[in-house]
């Protein structure tokens, strides 16, 4: 009996040792120096929101109308919100994710904003807003994130929302704070 | 029940189970972040499994008796007799035969006290040093003139393990931690006392014995499911290196528990579990324990082919957080199915009560 235990355990140190020694397991360890768990997942959450909203200049007819996403200066947040773009499995494939500074860009159809802004509100009329917290306050903000209980929640303004003529989906819906 | 087809199913559907469940590592990459849903995103905490918190004190304490008796005898999963297992003389006219012994064991108790202090480096990385303190006791029955009944005993510090640990994962679902330690040899290895192999103090049996006497390695790798349903396994393994000054080396032991926790309160938690146990026998031999004849061993505990087998326990206990920082828990334990090298003293019950200040 015994040898099959040996060969049980050859093959479970095996694996522990691919898992600790693998790219990814290395990778994650620089990536958590640089970057907050919670910056992550504000911008994975920002990421996956596109699935479940509907912009008014982009129907089932016209799938491949490129959306306009717009950050507002270099920060550890647009990187890691560029790589997620580049290996988004979930994100839509049909569409493409134009992404810009908001000093650069022209347009925004959907804009994430981590401190209010004083002068470019003109680029953002018309855009869905997401607000990193909310301990800063931005006029028009359709999703603002919050942290409850150790965990980061979103809250989405109805109001904001039929302004901007966007659809959003009710399953987004169930897992928002509804102002 | 059959040993050989249950016990590989068993250890090779966790073994899948765990590969099968590595898409729970911690996510941390873009390309781990981008593959998870709403739903996972909103189970998500924001705590980064890299960072410590400073109001935790990194310090843990544990204090644990352990008990375990054993009586009457198994020869694979079949119940042999005392009187089977004791030769009663050549004048009675019974064969001696490697299966019957001029002495043998009624009931064997071991106790012991385990002291563990462990550190948190982080909350990624543990580290733990365990010293045991041990009791152990044997009373015998003999044909040997005025060893009729007898009794043995032992005590002292047992075999000092040095492990770290290493969480693989922790999400708002499970986590994973791998450990892997050494057993210092510090338990003695020559504890003597009054048998009737000759007059005066004697090399005591292995079991007898507190320590191993080689450099051992603890490995671990648990699962603790944190969901509606609390649970937990762990695989484990006690691997044995070299032959100790004595000529032999215990067996290896592998081992699987799995441990369901009911959510009866914050404060009380029962749980029930479910371990299974393989055991090698003994490699070498102490000959300090052996007689000048065609049957050598004297008593069944002096043959170390006579150790080891499959043991299928089940437990239950109750854990209770005393304040904030303190859990005191009770525990006791049946073997529900043993398949010995024997003829071998069977484990009739096991308990065990501890008291904790966690990380």
């Amino acid at each position: 009996m015994s040898w099959f235990f040996r060969i049980i355990f050859g093959l479970l140190a095996v694996l522990v040792l691919v898992v600790l020694l693998s790219p990814d397991t290395a990778l994650a360890a620089s990536a958590n120096d640089a970057f907050s768990k919670e910056s992550k997942l504000r911008a994975a959450y920002f990421l996956n929101f596109i699935q479940f909203i509907n912009w008014p200049n982009h129907s089932q007819d016209n799938p491949l109308t490129p959306l306009h996403i717009c950050l507002q200066d270099e920060t550890p947040f647009e990187d890691f919100f560029r790589d997620l773009v580049s290996t988004a499995a979930a994100a839509d494939d049909n569409r493409e994710l134009l992404i810009y500074r908001l000093s650069e860009a022209k347009h925004c159809d959907y804009t994430y904003l981590h401190r209010p802004i004083q002068n470019e509100n003109s680029k953002i009329e018309g855009s869905v807003v997401v607000l990193s917290s909310d301990q800063i306050s931005q006029q028009d903000a359709a999703i603002i994130f919050y942290i409850d209980e150790r965990k980061l929640r979103f809250e989405i303004d109805l109001n904001t929302i039929k302004k901007l003529n966007v659809m959003v989906s009710s399953e987004l819906l169930k897992l928002a704070r509804i102002k | 029940m059959n040993r050989d087809s249950i016990v590989p199913a068993v250890w090779t559907s966790s073994l899948l189970t765990m590969i099968y469940s590595s898409y729970s590592f911690a996510q941390s990459t873009p390309s781990e972040f981008a593959e998870m849903s709403l739903t996972d995103l909103f189970e998500q905490t924001i705590d980064d499994p890299s960072v410590s918190y400073p109001d935790r004190s990194p310090w843990s304490f544990t204090f644990q008796r352990k008990s375990a008796e054993f009586k009457d005898f198994l020869e694979g999963d079949n119940r042999v007799s005392e009187d089977e297992v004791l030769w009663s003389g050549p004048k009675s006219g019974e064969p001696r035969t490697d299966k019957n012994f001029p002495v043998v064991p009624g009931k064997i108790v071991q106790t012991a006290y385990l002291i563990s202090l462990g550190y948190a480096f982080n909350d990624s990385w543990r580290g733990h040093l365990t010293v045991p303190y041990l009791e152990q006791n044997t009373d015998h029955i003999s044909i040997v003139p005025n060893y009729s009944t007898f009794e043995i005993e032992s005590s002292g510090v047992g075999d000092t393990v040095v492990s770290g640990s290493y969480r693989l994962s922790d999400t708002e679902r499970a986590n994973w931690w791998v450990t892997v330690g050494l057993s210092i040899p510090t338990g003695s290895i020559d504890e003597e006392g009054d048998t009737p192999r000759a007059p005066g103090d004697q090399q005591l049996p292995y079991t007898m014995q507190l320590g191993s006497g080689t450099y051992d390695f603890p490995i671990e790798i648990s699962y603790h499911s944190k969901g509606n349903h609390d649970s937990s396994l762990a695989l484990a393994a006690l691997i044995r290196s070299g032959t100790n000054d004595n000529d032999y080396r215990l067996g290896n032991s592998y081992s699987l528990a799995g441990r369901y926790n009911f959510q009866f309160s914050k404060v009380l938690q029962p749980y029930i579990g479910l371990n299974i146990n393989y055991t090698d026998s003994i490699h070498g031999a102490d000959t300090s324990l052996m007689v000048d004849s065609p049957y050598p061993y004297p008593a069944p505990i002096t043959n170390p082919d006579l150790y080891g087998g499959t043991k299928i326990g089940a437990r239950a206990g109750i854990s209770w957080q005393v304040s904030d920082h303190y859990r005191l828990a009770v525990e006791i334990g049946k073997p529900i199915y043993q398949n010995l090298n024997g003829p071998q003293t069977r484990e009739d019950w096991r308990s065990s009560l501890q008291i904790s200040r966690p990380f």
